[in-house]
């Protein structure tokens, strides 16, 4: 084991609430996510040597969950390049989720299509530029920007509707 | 740039992160000088942050750190020397000219390995058997056999093997290694803390075909 690279316990320390909750925003599901982040770190002890650029180690971490949640996805065979009705529509509509608890807003995330919300909860999430987010998710920065636009329009329409319905139960 | 453009481009800026990023300057500056703009550009801040604040307070369940660490796959190490084909009959090729060479002179009963021969096992009859004490480094023997890892910079993958169950010994002064055994108990728990550190064991000598042991070994000074 060389000096440069770094330490698996104390990389594990560092990270693996970051890879849980990106894998659990991914998937909305508390064991899938721990089987992400635990999957993730198995990788690394197997290949993480490879890696020359100790900084780049979270980068990295967060790309390769992100590769298992895809592959996890495909055999499933629950994969789906359907965008949402409405993806391409923009609106810059504030809205005030601060009333909305963590379970309603990540309801609302599994129903955005996993290209976006992968790229959304990155933005959210995480202190990445877009350049690095782009990395992450392995697409240009481009399509990095407009997914999260996208998701975020989406999103905000999405919790603006449950905060309604809940007010109509209320009521 | 007008009001819309702005908040196009504005729409996925995130205050405090994408600050230095170019692609927002223009935009930023309209908000300066627009308030309507400023206003829906704090708003969107203040939603950014909430839902930020509202994902980080995702928990994490019990147990997983712990699970990822013990789990975790021992690896070994691959040499980074890639001998050539070459170079590996090259080494067959020297090593049968010496062995060779010491097979005839011991067949002869003659000559430094029947003499060597005879050493070793002057030695190997005073060693067996007895108790002795020694100080020197704890190893992990598969990365050390295997690879001949030791020292402070394998330290941590030596701690992570002798957790896990592989074999624990101790490096002499002298240069040989002894796997640690203890009264009919493995010490790896005792010893995977002290992995590269130097240690002091007592303990007595057994030797089977070249292979050091040593039995009922006491920790002595850790």
């Amino acid at each position: 084991m060389s000096a440069a690279e770094p330490n698996f316990e104390e990389l594990v320390n560092r990270y693996y609430r970051d890879l849980y909750q990106f894998g659990y925003s991914l998937t909305r599901s508390e064991a899938d996510a721990a089987d992400l982040t635990q999957q993730t770190f198995y990788i690394w002890a197997n290949k993480g040597h490879q890696l020359r650029e100790a900084g780049n180690a979270k980068r990295w971490l967060l790309t390769t969950l992100h590769r298992e949640f895809l592959q996890q996805r495909r055999r499933q065979q629950r994969f789906t390049d359907e965008p949402l009705e409405g993806a391409t529509e923009q609106t810059y509509e504030t809205s005030d989720i601060s009333r909305t608890d963590v379970e309603t807003m990540l309801d609302c995330l599994n129903y955005i299509h996993e290209n976006y919300r992968a790229a959304l909860v990155l933005y959210y999430l995480e202190d990445l530029a877009y350049k690095e987010i782009a990395e992450v998710l392995e697409i240009p920065v481009g399509t990095v920007q407009s997914r999260i636009a996208r998701g975020k329009s989406q999103l905000w329409r999405l919790l603006n509707g449950a905060e309604e319905r809940k007010e109509r139960r209320v009521g | 740039m007008d009001n819309r453009e702005a908040k196009s481009i504005l729409s996925i800026y995130r205050p405090g992160i994408d600050d230095d990023d170019p692609q927002f300057a223009e935009a930023l500056a309209e908000a300066e000088r627009d308030p309507e703009l400023r206003a829906w550009l704090f708003e969107q801040g203040k939603s950014y942050n909430d839902i930020r604040q509202k994902l980080r307070t995702i928990t994490v369940p019990n147990g997983l750190r712990e699970k990822i660490v013990g789990e975790r796959p021992i690896v070994f190490p691959r040499p980074t020397t890639r001998l050539r084909i070459w170079q590996v009959a090259a080494a067959v090729a020297l090593l049968a000219g010496i062995s060779g060479f010491f097979l005839r002179d011991l067949v002869k009963g003659r000559g430094p390995f029947s003499q060597a021969r005879a050493a070793a096992g002057a030695a190997a009859g005073t060693a067996e058997g007895s108790t002795v004490t020694i100080t020197g480094e704890v190893l992990d023997m598969a990365c050390y056999i295997a690879f001949n890892l030791s020292g402070p910079g394998h330290a941590d993958c030596a701690r992570t093997c002798i957790k896990n169950g592989l074999p624990v010994g101790i490096k002499a002064p002298d240069g040989k290694a002894y796997l640690l055994i203890g009264a009919n108990e493995p010490l790896n728990n005792q010893l995977a803390d002290y992995a590269a550190k130097t240690i002091t064991v007592k303990g007595i000598i057994r030797q089977r075909e070249g292979f050091l042991m040593l039995d009922q070994v006491t920790l002595e000074k850790l």
